[in-house]
């Protein structure tokens, strides 16, 4: 398979007042024609900076970003000018975002801000865009896609909003497309209809995804290979099934299980002791030690490296769980 | 919207009879009398009250401001004790000016000031960033008047072009001629006199809406629908000036109405520095005289045009931001 996205070694640091944050710590990630990928982790992790810097949207200064290679579509986009960079966001690289209302303009139509995409990218006229429009807002299911597309963003509902940023999305079949959190603002029904619609739409475009979320249930209904991000490093990396099979690192376990459950008898809640460290104070060795059950010396003063394990998943962890329990691979 | 509109034009009722009552009794309260100063040292007591009771003055006060609104309400301020001619008339003569200050200074202030504002704004942090905020700093904090003394010993005085003071033609009047007959001369004429005192009147206000725009904008410039218009790959002057700046001038279209509504009242200082015959300068004259009619009918008509200021400030929020409806 094609690969789409190839990214190495990124490196993104915040200078603060308070002192340093090392947002995203040598990050490689890869994303392949057609494939969805989930970027998995709490809030704080990294996971909205990386994704945002594989379309370099994050503004610097105040970032400084590192990275080995960026390579996107086969092209080297790492030293791309803004210009360069700007003909390639929204036409071959979208972008959604987790909330739909502040992410749209509050004084321009939805239609109109579709219209742009294609104005901008197709070089057609306002009229013709807004023929496009109506298509791409009747294509995500908007019910009176003529009259919405004159609607202001708040005149729409949450679900509704959700549908106008997939059809800009969409507008110039991007061939990549990342979503950050795109059904965290939604209610349950409506997280699960423009869920389905963004697979269909991935599907029907052939664009690969890059989803970014902290919800398991998402990752579980249309990822194909999984990362998870731990304070800024990613902690493993595997395909979807393999993943919630077995999870290798205590921290994928500890965020498995913390998805509430109804037992046969009680509601269960299993939480992971602790909270995500300071970004500014980092523990030594292994990030994740302090709130690990089965850390050891080892773990205290050592960062273990990301392993390959079974040829195809990758662990960043000194005693990897397995289904056996601990083991010492 | 209508409805909006009628019932805010309900409510200048209330507030327009405040401020008349207070305008008059600020006047016949305060010392001075103006038949004593019309006629002189040597006019005799009889004198003094036969004209006292010829223009009302030897009534209670409430029975006098009675027959003043009672007239006024149909339109009619009285007739000036000094010049002896309507207040109307006076007013009238003078409003052109005032409202032709006024508005350059505003074109003035709007043209410089949200360009500055977005260069700053584009530019955070950096040295141009810094120098324009510095210039708006001094341009806030220099007083009109010095200002205005300023351009006339260091630009009039050098520039033979520039008058010194007063008016000539009116620019509306220049912009009629060019448009009918094709002469620039009365426009180019006109625009000589008011530039001085438009600039003095507007550099204050172009500091302010700079430093506004600045700030505004960089507060749009976070937020997240500028991500997204930078995601879809708009050109950043797009992204600045469609998606960011429109959203950001809502404050921006506050302080312009509230400063061009006091402009028109206002403008007392630069009309007088550069003898600019407006209404600010008929007052305050008029002040000076205790020439009573004419304080009361040029504060009520300072009163109303600053009131449909506001309105039309407030109309025009609607028309910028969808999200605010009037019923």
């Amino acid at each position: 398979m094609k690969q789409v996205l190839k990214l190495r070694n990124l490196k993104v640091i915040f200078p603060t007042n308070y002192g340093i944050i090392r947002a995203v710590e040598s990050v490689d990630l890869d994303i392949h024609e057609r494939e969805c990928v989930a970027l998995v982790g709490e809030s704080g992790c990294g996971k909205s900076v990386t994704s945002q810097s594989v379309m370099r949207l994050i503004d610097s200064p105040p970032a400084i970003t590192r990275v080995d290679t960026l390579e996107f579509d086969g092209r080297d986009i790492k030293d791309y000018t803004p210009k360069q960079m700007q003909e390639i966001r929204g036409k071959e690289m979208g972008m959604i975002f987790q909330d739909a209302l502040t992410s749209l303009n509050p004084v321009m139509t939805c239609g109109k801000q579709i219209d742009e995409m294609y104005i901008r990218h197709q070089g057609l006229s306002k009229e013709e865009a807004r023929e496009h429009t109506v298509k791409a807002l009747e294509l995500v299911g908007l019910p009176e896609p003529r009259k919405r597309a004159n609607s202001f963003p708040h005149e729409l509902s949450g679900g509704m909003r959700q549908r106008v940023l997939l059809a800009m999305a969409f507008a110039c079949l991007p061939k990549l497309l990342i979503a950050d959190e795109p059904t965290t603002a939604l209610d349950v029904t409506i997280q699960a209809q423009v869920l389905s619609m963004l697979r269909n739409m991935q599907r029907g475009c052939g664009t690969a995804l890059l989803l970014v979320t902290h919800d398991l249930s998402v990752v579980s209904a249309i990822a194909d290979t999984v990362y998870v991000m731990y304070a800024g490093k990613i902690v493993e990396k595997a395909p979807v099934r393999e993943l919630f099979a077995t999870p290798h690192h205590p921290y994928t376990v500890g965020l498995m299980s913390a998805v509430p459950r109804l037992s046969d008898t009680e509601r269960v809640f299993t939480q992971i002791p602790g909270t995500v460290p300071h970004p500014t104070q980092k523990p030594s060795g292994c990030y994740f030690h302090p709130r690990c059950q089965y850390a050891t010396a080892e773990c205290k003063k050592e960062m273990p490296p990301l392993k390959t394990i079974d040829s195809n998943r990758e662990v960043r962890c000194h005693h990897p769980l397995s289904i056996r329990g601990v083991s010492h691979a | 919207m209508f409805r909006y509109i009628i019932r805010r034009l309900i409510q200048m009722i209330p507030l327009l009879i405040g401020i008349s009552i207070l305008v008059f009794l600020l006047v016949h309260l305060s010392p001075g009398d103006p038949i004593r100063m019309l006629l002189g040292e040597e006019a005799t007591g009889e004198d003094v009250a036969r004209l006292n009771a010829v223009y009302g003055f030897d009534q209670p006060l409430p029975t006098q401001y009675f027959r003043w609104a009672t007239r006024a309400i149909k339109g009619d301020l009285g007739v000036s004790i000094r010049q002896t001619i309507p207040v109307n008339t006076l007013i009238f003569e003078r409003l052109g000016a005032t409202l032709e200050l006024a508005i350059v200074s505003v074109l003035i202030a709007i043209s410089l000031g949200i360009p500055i504002g977005i260069f700053a704004a584009t530019r955070r942090g950096s040295l141009w960033d810094y120098l324009s905020m510095i210039v708006s700093l001094i341009g806030v904090s220099m007083p009109g008047f010095w200002l205005g003394l300023m351009l006339l010993s260091y630009v009039a005085l050098k520039v033979d072009w520039l008058p010194m003071f007063g008016r000539d033609a009116s620019v509306l009047n220049g912009l009629w001629v060019l448009v009918t007959q094709f002469r620039a001369d009365v426009l180019l004429n006109a625009l000589r006199y008011v530039l001085l005192p438009a600039t003095a009147l507007g550099v204050s206000m172009m500091a302010i809406i700079a430093r506004l725009t600045r700030s505004s904008l960089l507060e749009v410039l976070g937020k997240d629908y500028i991500r997204t218009a930078q995601a879809k790959g708009l050109k950043h002057r797009v992204v600045v000036i469609k998606h960011g700046l429109r959203n950001a001038l809502l404050p921006v279209i506050t302080i312009v109405g509230i400063q061009f509504g006091s402009m028109l009242g206002g403008a007392v200082v630069t009309e007088t520095v550069f003898a600019w015959p407006g209404v600010g300068r008929l007052v305050v004259n008029a002040i000076s005289q205790r020439d009573f009619p004419i304080v009361q009918g040029g504060v009520l008509m300072m009163a109303i045009i600053f009131t449909f200021v506001n309105l039309l400030v407030d109309i025009s929020y609607a028309l910028v931001n969808p999200r605010i409806r009037y019923d």
